[in-house]
């Protein structure tokens, strides 16, 4: 039922094909992009700019694509390397993934969103803070993005086993500390 | 209930997941600030695509159109195989079995507070839709596996089966959360899963009008068609009028 084709092959094969194509890229996803980007931990004031750089970096780089390696492992691995130089150039290497609290939410969630629903995400966000970096990066992308383990381990480039085994690990450590904040 | 050890998510966990998602996610003001930036970058000055390519693609040429369209048929392929690859790929059998352990998709059974289908119709039989796998007997060494060697990228699809440990009525649920919140995309991904593991539902008319819906809500191809197609099948759904407003089908006369 559910054969996903969000590039219109009328673009592929229209004139303004760079256009059209790119404008689709960006629409598609950007979302995904964004979150990425917040999962590996730029401050929400930053994500403008190196969101735009993932997509620029994108667009230098179109010739070095590989269609089988899949759109979104190819952002992403883009994404892993500006989100790196970006805390680089703030030198921040020793800054903390931070957890989303309500004060940036603001920006992400908009106002209708209910107070309760708003609570149980930034728990989630606290939670995931708390995980190893490793752990926490393969959770995110399996559990958020849906992504497929395959998909993770060449995002990553870390053999499949290992991706196996950090989200076997990761669940688990969500699953203990969620249980620990009920608990508490 | 879930088995604290079968690292599949309880309800509760997906649904911390799923909020976090939400809330991380970009609103539609975010995606026209950070487009407006980048368009003006790319066309050097703010007059990107204005004559419908942007001037650095022009000197680029034909190779770079052409790249273009090599990903665009790379994200119709990426996606598609990458979503039906591996989600339900158990622990390769090359994994050292105290290491790794199988990531069999478990049943999650459904909080009996939210145990209706979103937008079930009268004849849905959500209180009898089938728990296939109970995590209670479900072994996950009992489970298929695939050899790692074979999970290669936009190769091979996953056997499909009906055994596969998953809760139709909780995945439908999580699919028309993701709807709701505006996420038509990550709601065909959920039911690219679903139809992987459970080909053969009770909730198949909920399953259509879903993915009719995401695929109008972004205009993917075919939305309308598909749309036209669930209004033949499914003459009665209390579905309908929602499809047909959401993909611009005219009501047919009754």
């Amino acid at each position: 039922v559910t054969d996903c084709a969000p590039w219109p092959q009328a673009h592929i094969e229209s004139k303004d094909l760079s256009h059209s194509a790119f404008e689709t890229l960006f629409q598609e996803q950007f979302p995904f992009v964004w979150r990425s980007l917040r999962g590996l931990g730029v401050a929400p004031a930053d994500l403008d700019d190196v969101a735009q750089e993932v997509f620029m970096t994108a667009h230098r780089r179109l010739d070095v694509f590989k269609p089988e390696q899949g759109v979104r492992p190819w952002l992403y691995g883009i994404s892993r390397r500006v989100a790196q130089n970006h805390r680089r150039k703030l030198h921040a290497s020793t800054a903390r993934w931070t957890p989303l609290n309500d004060e940036h939410a603001s920006n992400d969630a908009g106002p209708e969103r209910a107070l309760a629903a708003r609570e149980t995400a930034s728990l989630a966000m606290r939670l995931l803070a708390r995980l190893g970096p490793e752990r926490r990066e393969v959770l995110w992308l399996v559990e958020l993005e849906q992504f497929s383990v395959p998909e993770v381990a060449e995002a990553l480039e870390i053999p499949l086993n290992t991706a196996y085994s950090r989200l076997r690990l990761a669940r688990a450590d969500f699953k203990s500390l969620a249980e620990r904040k009920e608990v508490s | 209930v879930t088995e604290p050890s079968s690292g599949e998510f309880t309800v509760r966990e997906r649904a911390l997941i799923d909020e976090a998602r939400a809330l991380v996610s970009p609103t539609a003001a975010d995606a026209a600030r950070v487009k407006g930036k980048l368009w003006a970058t790319l066309g050097a000055g703010g007059t990107a695509f204005a004559d419908g390519e942007p001037p650095l693609q022009k000197a680029r040429g034909l190779a770079l159109k052409q790249r273009v369209g090599l990903l665009a048929a790379g994200l119709g392929v990426g996606l598609v195989a990458g979503y039906e690859l591996g989600q339900w790929v158990n622990t390769p059998t090359t994994a050292p079995a105290s290491e790794v352990s199988a990531p069999v998709i478990q049943a999650s059974h459904p909080d009996p507070g939210t145990a209706t289908a979103v937008g079930a119709s009268a004849t849905t039989p959500a209180a009898t839709s089938p728990t296939i796998g109970d995590p209670t007997s479900s072994d996950p060494r009992s489970a298929p596996h695939r050899d790692a060697g074979s999970l290669h990228m936009g190769a091979q699809r996953a056997p499909r089966t009906s055994h596969t440990p998953i809760d139709e009525v909780e995945w439908v649920q999580r699919v028309q959360r993701a709807l709701a919140k505006g996420e038509p995309q990550l709601a065909l991904a959920l039911l690219r899963r679903l139809d992987e593991a459970l080909p053969d539902g009770r909730l198949l008319e909920e399953r259509r009008a879903a993915d009719v819906l995401a695929r109008c809500e972004i205009s993917a191809d075919g939305g309308r068609a598909r749309a036209a197609a669930f209004a033949q099948d499914f003459a009665r759904s209390v579905h309908l009028a929602r499809i047909r407003a959401a993909c611009g089908l005219e009501a047919k006369g009754e």
